[in-house]
C-alpha cells in the first residue's frame, strides 16, 4: 500500500480510530495493530506477511534462547552462538530474496565462460518490500539482546516492533528500546500531536508527490534514460535534480511515516536533518538517512573494532562499513562504487584533518571556508549520486565524463522552472531551520471546521500539481 | 541530544561517525521537530564498556519509570499543537471527505485508466457516486478551477510510468513470449520497398533513424556504424517518452514533417510503440482508456498508417522495428497489440519493411537490455544496429566508400 493513496487514507482512518478506541485495552490494541500493519503488508502480495511473521517469530525465539543462555547477565558463547545464527539466518532470508538472481546470474556467467551451460532453476521469486527495514530491525533487537543490553520482549511486541507499519517499508529504522516502551504507555486521547502529524504528513505528500515527482519527469529521468544524447550541462543539471528527487522523495516518504506515527501516539526517530547544508561528508552521513547511519555505526562500524585499533584500521573499518552500506541496496558494480566513493570521501576528510592539525595553514575568513567547504561537500555527495542514479557503472562513468568534457552545449531539458525548483529546495535547507514553526502555530489556533478546509486545499494542490498517477518511493526497492 | 560517542577516551568511533558531531545541534528534526533517537552511548557495546549496566526492560515495565527519552519531554511549541482524539479524525474525515468530492474528476479519470478488472470496477463502483455528488454541489468545479490556474488542460501532464513489478526474477536467457507473435520481417505485398541509388563517399546515402527511447542506444549505434561505412549521412532523433497515442505531448507527425523537410532521407528507420500502450483520444473527443478496448486498436492503426503514409516516398526505404518482448508480462502483452497494429498497417503498405528486433535482442537479459527490462543497453543497440545494416546491405550496395 502506498502512502500517497486514497485507499492508505482510508485505511489510516480505520487504524487512527481503532489505536485511540482500544488504546486503553493493550493486549487488544496491540493485536489490532499488529492487524492493521500485516494487512498493510499484505496489500501487494499476501505471502509477504509469511515471510514477515516468520522472521519475527525466528528472531524472537532465537533472542529468548540467547538470553537464557546468559544466566548471569553476560554473554556466552552459547549466547553468542545463537546470535550469530540469528543474525546469518537473517542474513539468508535477505539474500534469498534480494540476491539471489544476482548470485545465480554469475554463477551461470561464470560456467558460461568455461563452456558449460546448466539448466539452472529460474525462480521467480517476489521481493517483499521493506525485507531489508524489518531484517535491520530483527537483527538489531537480536544483538542488542546478545550484548545484555535489553531484555527479550514477548513474541506480540516483536512482531509490532517489525511490523509497525508506519516504518515497515522504508523506516525510519528505530530501536527496540526507543519503539517498544511507547507500545506499553498509555498516551493521553486528549492530547494527540495532530498539528505536527498532520504538517509532517502534507509536507511528505509535497515534497514526494509534487517536488519528486517533477524533477524526476521533466529532467532527471529523460536526461539519465538516454544520457548519450544530452549535453554535459543538461546531465550536471539532472545529477543536481536527482540530489533534490531523492532527498524529497526519501524525507518525504519519512515525514509521512512519522506523522501517522505521531498520530497514532508514537513518536519516531528522525532521518534527516538538512543534509545538503553539511559541510563534510561525515557531516552529510549525520544528516543524511540517520538511522541507517546509527545502525551501520552499532551493528558494523563497531563490530569491527571501531576506531579503536589505529588509524589504518580506522580507514578500513570506514571503508568496510560505507562500501556495505553501499552494496546494501543492490548486487551492482554502480552501488559498490556509490559506498566505496563515500568511504574513500570520509577517510580523505579524516587523513586531511590530521594533516591540517599539523600544518600551518593560511587563515580563511570563515564564511569563505565554510562556502567552500558547502560546495565541495555538495558535488563530491553529487558525483556518488551520479552512480546511485544510473543504469550502470559504465553508464555512470560516461555520464562524469560528458559533464567534464562537454559542459556546453543545448539544455532543452533545464528550464527556469526546474532550477527554481532545485534552487529553492537547496536554499530550504540552507535557510533557518524550523521554517514551519509558524505555520504549525497558525494552524493549530483554527477552527476545526477551517482547520479541514485548509487540508482538503492542501490535498488538492498536491494533487493538481502533481503528476498522472503516484511513482513508487524510491526507498521502497532496498 | 547527547553527542556521546567519538569524544570520549574509550570511544571506538572515529570523530565524524553518526551521532557524535557537535555541529548537529540537538533538534535534528528541521522539517519537522522530530527528535533522533536517543544515541547509543559508545559504552554500550560489551567491549569498551568496563562496567556492565543492567539489562534495559523494554516491556511493561519500562514504563513504570518516567522515561528518559528526550522524545516524550514536554515541547512547549507540540503542546500547544495537540488536540483531542475525536477532534482530530472529525477534521481529518471531512478534509478527506472533501478532498474526494473536489477532486472526484481526477480521481474517476485516474481509475478509468487502469487495465480492467474487478479492482477497477470496484473504485470506480466508489468514485462514480462521489463523482454525481460532486458535480450535483459544483465542487468539481474547484478543481476545475485549479487546474485553470495550474495550466493543466484536462489532464495533459504526461503519466508517470508504470513502475515495473519489484520481482527479483532471475535475469537468466529465457526468451519470452513476443508481442504480437511472428511478426513477418517483410509484408507480404505485390509491390516492394523502393530501390535505392548505390551511395557513395562524395554522394553518402541520407538516412534518418528515430522514434522513442528504444531509438536511443539502437539509433546512436545505428549512427556510428553506418558512418563507419563511409556512404552513410545519419541523422538521429530520439525523443524520450514519445509516441504516437500522446501528441499532446509530443507531436510525431508535425517533427517528422520537419525532419522530412531538412534531412529528406532515403532510409528512413522508424521506432515506434514502447510508450504507446496506454490510453487514447479518439478524433471526437472520446477517451478510450484501455489498450484492449477495439476502439483503441483502430484510432491507433490509423495513426500509424498515417505516420507510414507521411514517410513514403518514391526514393525512400522504410524500415520500422517493431518493440521486443518486455520482461513484465502483463506490460508484454499490451505491447503485443500495439506490434499487432503496426504489423497490419505495414501489411498493406508494401513500401514498409518490419524488422522483428526479437531474434537479436528479444532477451530480457542485462548484457542487451536495460534493468527495467525494457530498455536497449549499448550493447543490445549495437546488435540490432549491425542486424538492420545488415538488411540494409542486402538492399543496396555501401561497398562504395567502405573504409578498409
Amino acid at each position: 500500500m502506498l502512502f500517497p493513496t486514497v485507499a492508505f487514507a482510508v485505511f489510516f482512518l480505520a487504524a487512527f480510530t481503532a489505536n485511540w478506541l482500544l488504546r486503553p485495552h493493550f493486549l487488544v490494541w496491540r493485536a489490532t495493530m499488529v492487524a492493521f500493519s500485516l494487512y498493510f503488508y499484505g496489500w501487494v502480495d499476501v505471502r509477504f506477511v509469511f515471510v514477515l511473521v516468520g522472521s519475527a517469530a525466528l528472531n524472537w525465539a532465537l533472542a529468548l534462547a540467547a538470553h537464557r543462555a546468559m544466566p548471569l547477565g553476560d554473554p556466552t558463547a552459547e549466547s553468542r552462538r545463537l546470535v550469530r545464527l540469528a543474525v546469518a539466518a537473517n542474513l539468508v532470508v535477505l539474500g534469498v530474496f534480494k540476491y539471489h538472481g544476482f548470485f545465480v546470474a554469475s554463477a551461470t556467467d561464470a560456467l558460461g565462460s568455461l563452456g558449460l551451460h546448466p539448466n539452472t532453476p529460474v525462480l521467480d521469486i517476489l521481493l517483499p518490500i521493506g525485507i531489508s527495514f524489518f531484517t535491520f530491525h530483527a537483527i538489531s533487537y537480536v544483538v542488542d539482546v546478545g550484548r545484555g543490553d535489553i531484555e527479550p520482549i514477548g513474541f506480540g511486541d516483536v512482531l509490532l516492533y517489525m511490523s509497525f507499519f508506519p516504518h515497515l517499508v522504508a523506516g525510519p529504522i528505530s530501536r527496540v528500546d526507543e519503539l517498544v516502551p511507547q507500545f506499553h504507555e498509555r498516551p493521553d486521547p486528549r492530547k494527540v500531536a495532530a498539528t505536527e502529524g498532520l504538517t509532517l504528513i502534507g509536507l511528505g505528500l509535497f515534497m514526494k508527490v509534487v517536488v519528486a515527482s517533477y524533477l524526476a519527469t521533466q529532467l532527471v529521468d529523460p536526461a539519465y534514460g538516454a544520457p548519450g544524447g544530452r549535453s554535459g550541462a543538461e546531465l550536471a543539471a539532472a545529477t543536481y535534480a536527482y540530489a533534490v528527487q531523492i532527498y524529497a522523495d526519501f524525507a518525504g516518504y519519512t515525514n509521512i511515516a512519522i506523522g501517522c506515527a505521531l498520530l497514532l501516539g508514537i513518536r519516531l526517530p528522525a532521518n534527516f536533518a538538512s543534509p545538503y547544508r553539511a559541510r563534510s561528508v561525515r557531516e552529510f552521513w549525520h544528516r543524511w538517512h540517520m538511522t541507517l547511519s546509527r545502525w551501520l555505526r552499532d551493528y558494523v562500524y563497531l563490530p569491527l573494532g571501531g576506531d579503536g585499533h589505529g588509524t589504518a584500521l580506522t580507514y578500513r573499518n570506514v571503508m568496510v562499513t560505507l562500501a556495505l552500506a553501499g552494496l546494501w541496496h543492490g548486487a551492482d558494480w554502480k552501488f559498490l562504487i556509490f559506498g566505496v566513493l563515500h568511504g574513500t570521501y570520509v577517510v580523505g576528510e579524516l587523513t586531511a584533518s590530521a594533516w591540517a592539525e599539523r600544518a600551518t595553514l593560511p587563515a580563511v575568513p570563515q564564511p569563505v571556508s565554510n562556502a567552500l567547504r558547502w560546495l565541495v561537500t555538495f558535488n563530491l555527495v553529487c558525483v556518488a549520486w551520479v552512480f546511485f542514479r544510473a543504469d550502470s557503472a559504465a553508464t555512470a562513468f560516461e555520464i562524469l565524463g560528458r559533464i567534464a568534457t562537454s559542459a556546453a552545449g543545448s539544455s532543452t531539458l533545464v528550464t527556469g522552472l526546474a532550477l527554481a525548483v532545485i534552487g529553492g529546495a537547496l536554499a530550504l535547507q540552507l535557510g533557518p531551520r524550523r521554517p514551519g514553526a509558524a505555520v504549525q502555530a497558525r494552524f493549530s489556533s483554527l477552527d476545526p471546521a477551517l482547520q479541514a478546509l485548509v487540508l482538503a486545499g492542501g490535498l488538492t494542490l498536491i494533487s493538481v500539481l502533481g503528476p498522472d498517477g503516484v511513482p513508487p518511493f524510491i526507498y521502497f526497492q532496498f | 541530544m547527547s553527542t556521546p560517542t567519538g569524544t570520549g577516551p574509550h570511544s571506538r568511533t572515529p570523530p565524524g561517525w553518526p551521532g557524535d558531531d557537535p555541529t548537529v545541534p540537538d533538534q535534528l528534526g528541521d522539517l519537522g521537530r522530530t527528535r533522533p533517537g536517543r544515541s547509543r552511548p559508545a559504552g554500550r557495546h560489551p567491549r569498551v564498556r568496563e562496567e556492565r549496566p543492567q539489562p534495559k526492560p523494554v516491556g511493561p515495565e519500562a514504563t513504570q519509570e518516567p522515561s528518559p527519552r528526550p522524545a516524550r519531554a514536554p515541547d512547549p511549541d507540540t503542546a500547544e499543537g495537540t488536540a483531542p482524539a475525536g477532534r482530530v479524525l472529525v477534521v481529518m474525515v471531512a478534509a478527506l471527505v472533501l478532498a474526494m468530492l473536489v477532486n472526484a474528476d481526477a480521481l474517476v479519470a485516474r481509475t478509468e485508466r487502469r487495465d480492467p478488472g474487478p479492482a477497477r470496477d470496484r473504485e470506480l463502483a466508489v468514485w462514480h457516486p462521489i463523482q454525481d455528488v460532486s458535480h450535483a454541489l459544483q465542487l468539481h468545479r474547484v478543481r476545475q478551477f485549479a487546474d485553470w490556474v495550474a495550466g493543466n488542460d484536462d489532464d495533459d501532464r504526461p503519466p508517470v510510468p508504470e513502475p515495473a513489478p519489484e520481482t527479483a526474477s532471475l535475469p537468466g536467457r529465457r526468451e519470452l513470449p513476443r508481442p504480437g507473435g511472428d511478426l513477418p520481417d517483410t509484408p507480404p505485398t505485390t509491390e516492394g520497398p523502393a530501390a535505392l541509388r548505390t551511395p557513395t563517399t562524395a554522394r553518402p546515402l541520407r538516412l534518418w533513424v528515430g522514434g522513442d527511447s528504444m531509438s536511443e542506444a539502437f539509433g546512436r549505434e545505428l549512427a556510428t556504424q553506418a558512418k563507419a561505412t563511409g556512404v552513410i549521412d545519419p541523422t538521429v532523433h530520439t525523443e524520450m517518452a514519445s509516441g504516437l497515442t500522446r501528441p499532446d505531448y509530443f507531436d510525431w507527425p508535425a517533427a517528422l514533417a520537419a525532419d522530412l523537410e531538412s534531412a529528406d532521407p532515403e532510409v528512413v528507420v522508424a521506432v515506434f510503440g514502447v510508450n504507446d500502450a496506454q490510453g487514447i483520444v479518439l478524433p471526437d473527443g472520446t477517451p478510450v482508456p484501455e489498450v484492449s478496448d477495439p476502439r483503441w486498436t483502430v484510432e491507433y492503426q490509423r495513426r500509424v498508417g498515417a505516420v507510414m503514409d507521411q514517410l513514403r516516398a518514391d526514393d525512400r526505404l522504410v524500415l520500422w522495428v517493431t518493440q521486443p518482448p518486455m520482461r513484465d508480462p502483463e506490460f508484454n502483452a499490451r505491447i503485443a497489440v500495439v506490434n499487432q497494429a503496426i504489423a497490419a498497417e505495414a501489411a498493406t503498405r508494401p513500401w514498409i519493411v518490419l524488422v522483428d528486433p526479437t531474434p537479436v535482442v528479444g532477451a530480457t537479459t542485462p548484457d542487451v537490455r536495460r534493468s527495467d527490462g525494457i530498455h536497449l543497453t549499448e550493447d543490445g543497440g549495437a546488435l540490432l544496429a549491425t542486424d538492420v545494416l545488415g538488411r540494409l546491405g542486402e538492399r543496396v550496395n555501401l561497398t562504395g566508400g567502405a573504409v578498409n
